[in-house]
Order: structure tokens, then sequence, then C-alpha cells
């Protein structure tokens, strides 16, 4: 598995109408030379699901957390909390855990700038920043918090305007991947295979290669 | 000096599909049926081709003879219906004319 360092979790939802962030975060984190975890890479584990947050979060340095669905259930109208409550796992493993925890960094997401003061004002002071609900300005914003996260000052990593324009080329492809492995659409994708197809691509699109047939 | 790139991180965690048939569909030479009787013949990496065929015949031939220089699959997309694999390595234009 990639190191402590290079691992990133992403508390987010996981419903349909999230999914186009939730893939344009998987494409910004990898792209930029990190991997992607969460919830959902381990469907066949007998660890409770708690368990296996903890699990993950312990195993990554990085977490972006995704609070901009913070709202009411529309069917029996309460509010999901299990984006704050993971926050709140991955705040305090950074405040109670060793070293190696003391050094995690997160980024906290939501549709606009200061709607957690409504809702979760202990938060005030972490790294908030607001996508506008649309994936460009949401892998601007990891793409420039992961420039800043990285241990070697001198790698390069894409601008934002690059990485949003490889996703796009990528979701472009996606379609003509999906029918030879057997789906009916990107829909049936679970995240591991998602990953692991956002890897591959990455390999057949290195950026020095990209950027010399892509010029700006 | 040229730049200096962070390096991609793999890992072998599997999911429900193959791996392996997860790089050779993003490695492969990709022959679509188009509108009309249109074939386009499309690759997903390095330089980008996507060039489009009045014939299927002719989309193949160029799909394989790509395929055969990258050492890639040719992956034949019908308006309906499975996807064909061709190895370029163990075929001939003449005999998929024939």
């Amino acid at each position: 598995m990639p190191s402590y360092d290079e691992s990133v979790f992403i508390n987010c939802p996981f419903d349909d109408a999230y999914r186009p962030l939730f893939d344009a975060l998987i494409f910004v984190v990898h792209d930029c030379g990190f991997f992607a975890r969460c919830a959902m890479e381990t469907d066949d584990s007998g660890d409770t699901r708690i368990q296996k947050l903890f699990e993950i979060i312990r195993s990554c340095r990085l977490g972006i957390h995704d609070i901009s669905r913070t709202e009411l259930d529309a069917v029996n109208g309460l509010p999901r909390f299990n984006m704050p409550l993971e926050l709140g796992m991955f705040l305090g493993a950074r405040a109670y855990g060793d070293a190696d925890q003391q050094r995690k960094i997160c980024k906290v997401l939501d549709r606009d700038k200061y709607r957690y003061q409504k809702y979760c004002s202990d938060i005030a002071g972490q790294d908030i920043s607001s996508h506008d609900d649309e994936p460009e300005p949401a892998i601007a914003r990891i793409r420039d918090w992961l420039r800043a996260a990285q241990p070697d000052s001198t790698i390069q990593i894409p601008s934002g305007s690059v990485i949003f324009r490889r996703y796009e080329q990528f979701r472009a492809n996606l379609p003509v991947l999906c029918r030879p492995l057997g789906l009916s659409g990107e829909e049936d994708l679970i995240f591991v295979d998602f990953r692991n197809l956002v890897v591959e691509w990455l390999k057949q699109n290195p950026l020095a290669e990209w950027l010399k047939l892509n010029p700006l | 000096m040229a730049d200096k790139y962070r390096k991609l991180v793999d890992s072998d965690a599997v999911g429900r599909l193959d791996r392996r048939d997860i790089e050779a569909a993003v490695r492969a030479v990709h022959v679509l049926a188009a509108e009309g009787n249109q074939w386009v013949v499309q690759t997903l990496g390095g330089q980008r081709i996507q060039e489009r065929f009045d014939s299927k015949k002719q989309a193949l031939a160029y799909a394989i003879e790509i395929g055969s220089r990258r050492k890639a699959l040719v992956m034949v997309h019908p308006r309906r219906g499975k996807v064909e694999r061709i190895d370029p390595a163990q075929t001939t234009t003449t005999a998929l004319a024939a």
C-alpha cells in the first residue's frame, strides 16, 4: 500500500448527486502524485464501519473533508452527520495520536466558505474552502492544498487548470473504457476500480508528455 | 533543467475488475461504430488519434497498424453487442478483409 505521507483520506458523501465531485477529487489527488483512500475501498471486511474508518484515517497523513452535504435529509428530515463525525475523528487522531499522527493535515470543503459557522462553528480555524458544488473549483482548491502539503518543494505539480483539462479528457474517455470492461456505464464502477482506471489512464498520459502534446 | 514531477502512486488493491483488463482497455486502439456507416479509430493515451473512416474495413486496417506499432490490442465496439478484441500481432489486414 502507499505510504502514510502519500495517502489522502477522502471523507465525502457517496450519493449519485455528489459523484461528479467525488470523481474529480480522486483524479486530482492522483494527478498530484498522492493516493486516494476512502471508506468504500473495502466492502467485504467483517469490521464495523467505524473500525474500518479508524484504520484508514490512521494510514493517511492528509484528509479531504467535504461537509457540503451536511443538511436535512429529504426523507426523514434529520441532518446528515457522517462527514462532520469523520472530520472529528481525523482531528482527534491529530490531537491525541503519536508524532506521525500529529503531522496530519486536512482540508475542509463546503459549498460556501462560511456556511459551517451556522452548524459546526467549532471547526473555525481549520483550512476551509468552498467549491461551489463544481468539479473545477474543487480541483483547484485541492491542487493548491496538495502543492503546499508535499514535502519536496522542488517537485512540480501541474496547475489546477491543467489538471481540470486532463480530468475532462479522462471523463470523455470513460464511456469508451466502460464497454470493453463489461460495464453498462460509469455508474457501475466501484471506488477501487475507478481509482485503478484513473491510475492506468495517468500512466498512459504522463504529465510531461501530455504537456508537450497539449500546449497551453 | 527539466521539470521534476511527482511519481504516480499505485497499489495492488483489487476491485471487481481485473487490473490487466483495465490496463488493456486504456492502452487499446478503439474502433467505434459512428453515425451513418462510419467508424472512428481512437486512442486514449500518448499521441492521441481520432480518425473517421467510411468503412469498418478501412478503420480496422488503420487500427491494426497503430496497434502493432504500440503493441496494444484493438477493441472493436459494434453498435450493439460485445466488444471484439483483436491482437494485431496475430492478425493480418488480409485475413480481416477475407
